[in-house]
This record gives C-alpha cells, structure tokens and sequence, in this order.
C-alpha cells in the first residue's frame, strides 16, 4: 500500500462501515477542496478494483462528563458529504491541470473524449495529488504498485518533528536545524586557526586587564594614596604618574597586538571560506545552479563568508571578553560598595529592554532604506542600459520622473534613519545617566556621611568602572541577531558543502581509451519538473561520423536532448549509450573529453582571445591555437584585433560581436577535437552573410565527427544523414531531408515549405 | 446541447495550419457568436458551431479583473478574447466570473497573525474568510508582490498565491508585521 498521505483513523472507521477494508486500499491520498474549490477534506482512494472519490467534513464530538469519567472526552467523527466510485480499469488518462494556486486531477472514463473532474485543490496538495495521479494509471492498468524511492513522502518530511521541508531542494528542517552542532562543526573548521584565536582572546584579555587598571590608578588610587597625603604613595606623584603612563602604553601595546593577529588572520579565513564555498558550488550539477540566481550564489560566496568571519573573528571573541569583563567588574563594583552598586545598577535591565526595541526598530529602517536604495540602482542600471531605447521613444521625462520619485523615496527612508539614530541613542543615553546621578549622589551621600568607609577615590573609580559595564550593552543586545545572521550563513554553506550531486559517478566508472562515436537514445524519458515531461519515450541513434538534425519548435525538448547526452542531468526511465557504453557507467571526464558543443549562447571568459580559445586545452600549442582559428574562420578577425590573439575581452574590455564571438567557440571546439558534437541553433542569432561563414566554419569542424545538429533554420540541416521532428517532446517524424520531403501533411515538410516560402518574401534564396 | 464533433488530433491539426495572419486577427467573442455552458465540471465554449473546452486567462489581472479575458482551448491556442464579462448576461456570466475565480484563486487575508523569520524563509499564520492558514515563504521580499500601489500578492514556496486587497487598510498589529518587507 502506498500511502501518500495517511488515512486518519475517523477515515478508516466511515470507509469500513461502507464495507471498504483498510487492507484492500493500494493507493490514498488527500485534497484540501472540493471541485467548486471550496475547502473540504477529500481522499483520493484506490483499491486494486475501485476508485473512491471521499468528501466530507471531521467533526469532534464531545461526551459530557459523566459520574464515572470525571473529564468529558473527545472522539472524532468523519461525516461524509459525498462518495463517488469508479471501477478503476475504465479510467485512463489521469492528469493533472494546473491553475494558478490550484489544479485539479481529471481523468478519462471508458472510450468517452470528455474529461472527468476528479478533485480540485491548492498546490498545498499539489505534489500529493501529482503522485496520486502517476500511481493511479498504473493500477488502472494493471501494472504492478512498485513504488519509486524518490516518490516516498517521508522523505519529504523531517524524521524527527513531521512538518514538511519548505524548500524540497534544501531538506532542511528550521525547527529541528540544531544550532549547537552548526557551531560545533564551525568550530573544527576554525580548529587550524586555533594557535591565532588563542593569541586573539589572549591579546583581548591583556586588554581588558589594561582597561580595568587604568580608571583604578587614575581615579580612586591617585586620590586616595597620592593626593590625599595619607596614603602609602603620598607625595610619590612621579612614580605614580609614570605607573599610570606605563599601563596605558601597555594597553595600546595590546591594542597593536590584537590588530596584528587579526588582521594577519582575517584574510587567510575569508580566502579560506570563500574557497570552501565556491569548490562545493562548483562540483554540483546543473539542476542546482537552474533552480538559483547567479546573484544570489554570489551573494551567498561574498556575503556569507563576511558574516562568519566577523561573528567569529570579531563578534565571538569580544563577546566572550566583554562577558568576562563586565562579570568582574560588577563583582568589583559590589566589593567597593554593594548597596551602591545594587542602586547604580538598576537601569541596566530597563536600558537593555529599550535598546532592543530600539535595535528592531534601526534594523527596519536600515532594511527600508536599503530596499529603497536598491529599487533606485536598479532603476538607474535599467535606464543606462537601455538608454538607446528611452531616447528612440523621447522618454526621458518619463525616466526623470521616475528617477526622481525613487530617489525622494530613498531620501525620506534616509531621512527617517538619521533623524531615529540621532534622537533614539541620546534618549537611551539618559536612562544610563540615570545611573550616574544615583551612583554620584548616593555615592556622595555615602563619601560626606563616611557610610560603610566609601572614599572618594574609591567612588571615583566606582564611577568609572560602572561606565564600563555600560559600554557593552549595546554590543550584547545585538549579538543575538547577529548569531541569528551567522547561523543562517553557516547553515547555507553547510547545506552546500553536504549537498549531493545530482549526478554522480558510480563506483569505478569506465574510462575507455578509446570512445566510440555512436549515439543511442533508448526510450528515454526526462521532465525537470515533476509530471512535465520534456523528453518522452525518445529513441534514435547515431552511427559513429554521421550527422543527426534534430528539428522542432521552440520549447519541443531538442536542446533537452543535447543537456541529456552531456549528462547535465540523468533521464528519468530509458537509457542514453555513447560508444555503445550507457553513460551512467562512464566516467563523467569520459563524456565531456568526447563531447564538444557550440551553442546559440557562446559565454566568453574574462581573458584573452588565446586564454578563451585554449579554455579546454590549455596544454595546446600556438600553432595548434592558430590552426584552429583558421579552420574557424576566426584567425582573420583575430589578426584585426589590436593584440591579435593577446587581446583582452570580456567585461570592461574589447567587445566582440555575436559572429565573432561564435567563430572563437567554434575554434574552442576544432581545438578539442571531440569524438562527437552538439551544434545546438550554433548560427540562429547570426544574419544570413555572418551564418554561411560560420556554416563554412563548422562544415570543416565536423567532418569525421558524429554530429547532433539542433536547428530552426531548417536548411541548414540539409547535408545531414538523418532527421528526427521533434514535437513536444516526442519523436514524430523521421527520415533523410528527401523522405521527410515526401511525407505529404507532414511536420517537417510544412516548416521546410513555411520557412523557404518567407525566405522567399525577403528576398532572400537558400 | 450539440456533441462536440471534432477529435483531440483535428483541432490540434488545424491549429498548426493556422498562418501568422490569421493568429494576428483578434476574435471578439460576445453573446452573438459565442456560448459558454458547464458539463462535468468544466467550463466549455461553443463558437463557429465547434465546441471545446475553454480555458480562461485574464489578459491584464493585475489591472483588470473582469475585462480582456482570452479563452484559450485545450492545446493554449486563443479561441477569442471576452472584452467584458458583463457583456455575457445571466448565468454566461456567472459561468465566466467563477471560472475566473477558480482559476485566479488566491485567500484573502485579513489579519497577520504570525510571521516568524528563520534561516532566509518566513512563517506566516493569517487569517482568511475560511480560516486560520500558515504558509511559507522564501526570500521573503521577492515572495511579497505590489500589484497595485497597496494591493499585495504574496507566493508561497508551493506556489500557493495569497491576496491582501489593500495593505493600509490592515489592523496596526498585522501592518506591523508585513511593513519591513514593504
């Protein structure tokens, strides 16, 4: 039985009065609507025979406290609103239609066209209902319940508390994640820094103790054991002033020395994690970096790195300091005088309750004006990079005015921020200085009245101190969030550096020496997302140096195919087989050493023109360089170039144009000399003159290679052995450019005859 | 009530021979030339004598609501575009506006009861007419969308849409709540 979510025992208890056993059930799951999409409960439920379509509602009902149960108790009751069966062999074609926040699960019944509305239901429910569908077609035909590893929903729940991972890619549960083995795993990342953070803490405490010395020898010693002419340095002002002198010299000797550790080690750490984090990222596979932003993953290299760095280099150590110091100097503060101290004290509690509200309050402000500020960057990003586009159209008034109430927008969020930070900090100030007048008049009180034997001196340096454990509050009532932000980035990059591969090498792959040619697709089938399949029962082959044109409209499935055979991403049932060898049994260097691709979007590295060639053999040659930009077509356009094959390209320098750019690929790919190779729409984006070049280009470059070519320009898939139509992810035509031709009504014949007829009306002749 | 009379593979058939000319003509449906009626529970429409399943989409949802309203068929093709719903009188109407309902259905929510932000998702527990509702959401600030100048639209990480209709008009406490991600 494959419960994809669990019957409740109320459930249970209506369907066995309605002669349904438990054990016959195969197959459950739950909606939370009904078809008007109105909220009910309803299970989906099927036997090996029978579908049950259930609504009803739960109701508790209450037995009253009696003489003999002193509690009343609660039983829960199902109370059907409807019950709908179907013999579940006549229905086929279980799908389910996507809304927007809904769907609803159809299905065909008997030999009729017209769908059946099963349920309805939010996309709570979506993933349930997806399951529900897959599994209820193969009952309906009879197939054999084996359920898939990946389909189990209790992997998509957290073991220990239930609730569903929010983020299915993520599997990470908020509520269980424990911050303590976070930390404690950080820790043993730090561990071979340990020799710097103990210097750290101990040039910190060194620090403190300087800190503590230096009000007690200024104030209370100088006072009463010099000045007052009583005491045991009475008259020995030198001495004592060479002393005070001596521990502040000491105390910015151990200012210098924190400095120079940490700042010795803070660029080693951030290099460190930096690297940590980028070397996880990069051995992922695709489907990783498909579901993300570039920004946000450099977001998350920089950023993140920051954050740890400073919550352990300067946030742990300074609290762990500033802890310690404020502990000691209460204690101090209540050995000169308790009761003193006791009254000095009493607004800390109220200061740190104000300054936390005050913080939240910063923060919010901060947070608006950062994303007012962002809008306007991107507002101003947007209008320079169009600029060409808002002067065509004479918007730059529009622009101007856009700009403006943006940029008004920041300055009100700027204004608020400065005008809080100004007025909030000096109020907070006052309740210490509360503190303050009560130590000094008190204090004072104390000193006249000779209470307890309070000198001044020693009042004086009461004072002093008292200032001291208010100098920290601050920093205590912002580490909790500053925790909060460090474990959120700790946990992101151990969720990265934990992160399996979606694909993966088996266990001693193989590594031929030599790879054949051919290509096989064998039934293969493949969605990116769960019940959209993209790829469906495709089957062809290629034989070893011959050219395989893969036709089809936009979103088909054809550069899918070309991902597929690269092992971007494992097929979901079938088998791809390079060289005869299926290539989940290759090693993944195996694959891409054989495989070459030039592609509509041809991504140049920052570098030179000769680094962006050599990119995939760096060990190459000049002449082999040279002799590949020649069979590219490049070496022409390259000599122009003012550094010829040492010119830089890339952001910020010299800019080449689409075809060139293309030509330098090309090159790339003739200089790797793959086994086989994917053009996947290499010349779409290319006017007709700059497309016979690069059409010259690539004829040299795949002479003696298999070749996968993806095209929309249909004559450009003359010359190829085979063509396979793909629509909607499916193979429906096949055959040489002549035969598909012949096929009358057909795909391939249509497009070939639409796209020569508008070449035609542009005057163009293929 | 008329079978329908073409197959699945047909209409899909003449979709394809459709030129880009006569993909470019806009077809106004109106109470004359079309009919929408209800069978199994979903929504069909008659036009030119050929019935098919439609499938409605408002052109403009953030602007309007009731107005442009492309019916697409089974296969996503246009079969036409309803200019105003209240063109279609009676129950047409109903039919059309309920489906839009259906389709575009988003909770309203009236009060924020709890949002508690954790590790780059936030948790929220609101009230809506139908009840208490908790939803997650991811990068919280991308997930929160103005459609109009106080008019929310918050997506959660299923996909689920949440509406907030006008956000001034929120009780101070749940304003509170949702206004640093404003």
């Amino acid at each position: 039985m494959f419960e994809i979510d669990p019957i409740p025992n109320s459930v249970i208890t209506y369907l066995t009065s309605k002669g349904i056993s438990y054990e016959e059930i195969l197959l459950s799951a739950f909606c939370d609507r009904d078809r008007e999409l109105l909220p009910a409960q309803v299970y989906l439920i099927a036997s090996k025979d029978t579908l049950w379509v259930l609504s009803g509602v739960t109701v508790a009902s209450c037995a009253s406290a009696s003489k003999r149960q002193t509690t009343p108790s609660f039983t829960q009751e199902f109370r059907e609103i409807f019950l709908e069966e179907y013999p579940i062999s006549e229905l086929h074609g279980f799908r389910v239609e996507e809304l927007l926040s809904s769907g609803r699960l159809i299905a065909k019944h008997g030999d009729t066209k017209e769908p059946i509305l099963l349920c309805a239901f939010t996309n709570f429910c979506k993933a349930s209902v997806f399951l529900f569908a897959k599994y209820a077609e193969k009952i309906a035909k009879g197939e054999a319940l084996e359920i898939d590893p990946k389909d189990d929903p209790a992997s998509k729940r957290c073991p220990k508390c239930g609730m569903r991972y929010p983020d299915m890619n993520r599997r990470v549960c908020p509520r269980c994640m424990e911050k303590g083995k976070l930390f404690w795993r950080f820790f043993s990342f730090f561990s071979r820094y340990r020799g710097h953070l103990i210097l750290t803490v101990l040039s910190l405490v060194l620090l403190t103790a300087f800190s503590i010395l230096a009000p007690y020898l200024s104030s209370g010693f100088f006072y009463d054991e010099v000045i007052n002419g009583t005491g045991e340095f009475a008259g020995q002002i030198l001495t004592v002033l060479g002393l005070i002198i001596a521990t502040r010299v000491l105390r910015l000797l151990a200012t210098i020395l924190n400095s120079y550790i940490t700042s010795n080690v803070a660029a080693k750490i951030v290099y460190d994690l930096k690297k940590t984090i980028f070397t996880a990222i990069e051995r992922l596979s695709l489907g990783f970096f498909t579901g993300r932003q570039t920004g946000g993953l450099m977001t998350q290299v920089n950023e993140d790195a920051n954050t740890i760095y400073h919550f352990f280099c300067d946030g742990l150590p300074y609290l762990i300091v500033n802890l310690v110091q404020v502990i000691v100097l209460v204690i101090l503060l209540l050995c000169i005088e308790p009761v003193l101290a006791i009254f000095a004290l009493i607004p800390v509690p109220l200061f740190m309750l104000l300054l936390g509200r005050f913080f939240r309050k910063e923060r919010m402000l901060h947070a608006k004006r950062y994303s007012n500020s962002r809008r306007l960057n991107s507002l101003l990003s947007d209008v320079f990079s169009g600029i060409r586009v808002v002067k065509a159209f004479s918007k730059e008034h529009a622009e101007i005015e856009r700009f403006s109430d943006r940029n008004q927008r920041l300055a009100k969020s700027e204004k608020k921020l400065a005008l809080f930070t100004n007025y909030a900090w000096p109020v907070a100030g006052i309740l210490l200085y509360l503190g303050n007048i009560v130590a000094w008049g008190l204090g004072g009180w104390m000193v006249m009245t000779g209470y307890h034997g309070l000198t001044y001196g020693m009042l004086l340096t009461f004072i002093s101190y008292m200032n001291m454990v208010f100098d920290p509050l601050g920093f205590f009532t912002d580490f909790f969030d500053w925790t909060a932000d460090c474990s959120n980035a700790l946990q992101r990059m151990f969720e990265i550096m934990d992160a399996q591969p979606e694909i993966s090498e088996k266990e001693n792959p193989e590594r031929p020496e030599v790879l054949g040619g051919s290509v096989e697709f064998d039934h293969v089938s493949f969605s990116y997302q769960k019940g959209k399949k993209i790829i469906n029962d495709v089957s062809f082959e290629v034989p070893d140096g011959k050219i395989l044109g893969i036709v089809g409209h936009t979103g088909a499935g054809k550069s899918t195919l070309a991902n597929l055979l690269m092992r971007m991403y494992d097929v979901e049932e079938g088998e791809i087989r390079i060289g005869g060898y299926p290539i989940r049994d290759l090693a993944l260097s195996s694959i891409y050493q054989n495989i070459a691709i030039v592609s509509q979007e041809t991504y140049l590295f920052m570098g030179t023109v000769l680094d962006n060639i050599r990119y995939a053999c760096p060990d190459a040659t000049f002449e082999e360089v040279v002799q590949a930009s020649k069979r590219a077509g490049a070496h022409e356009f390259i000599m122009k170039l003012p550094d010829a094959y040492d010119t830089r390209i890339g952001f910020g320098y010299k800019d080449l144009s689409g075809g060139e750019r293309q030509r330098i690929s090309i090159a790339r790919a003739i200089l790797k000399n793959p086994k086989i190779l994917i053009l996947d729409e290499a010349t779409a984006a290319m006017d007709t003159g700059t497309e016979r070049k690069i059409q010259e280009a690539l004829s040299r470059l795949i002479q003696g290679k298999t070749t996968i070519m993806i095209a929309h320009r249909l004559s450009t898939l003359r010359d190829a052995d085979e063509l396979i139509v793909i629509e909607r992810g499916k193979v429906v035509e096949r055959g040489s450019h002549k035969a598909l031709l012949a096929i009358e009504d057909g795909v391939y014949k249509k497009l070939f005859t639409l796209q020569d007829e508008a070449l035609r009306n542009a005057g163009i002749r293929e | 009530m008329k079978e329908l009379h073409i197959t699945d593979e047909e209409k899909a058939e003449s979709k394809k021979n459709r030129t880009l000319a006569e993909l470019s003509v806009t077809v106004w449906l109106t109470p004359e030339n079309a009919s929408f009626y209800q069978k199994n529970g979903f929504l069909y429409v008659r036009h030119q004598e050929q019935d098919s399943r439609a499938f409605l989409c408002r052109q403009f949802p953030l602007e309007m609501l009731w107005e442009f309203i492309s019916v697409l068929d089974e296969n996503q093709q246009e079969i036409g575009i309803v200019r105003r719903t209240d063109l279609f009188a009676g129950e047409q109407r109903e039919l059309l506006e309920t489906e839009l309902k259906r389709r575009y259905f988003a909770p309203v929510i009236e009060e924020i009861i709890q949002v508690k932000e954790r590790y780059g998702f936030s948790y929220w527990k609101v009230r809506t007419a139908e009840g208490t509702l908790n939803f997650t959401l991811h990068d919280t600030f991308r997930s929160i969308f103005r459609a109009q100048e106080n008019r929310l639209i918050l997506s959660d990480v299923d996909g689920n849409r949440f509406e907030i209709p006008d956000v001034e008009k929120l009780d101070r406490k749940s304003y509170k709540k949702i206004e640093l991600y404003l």
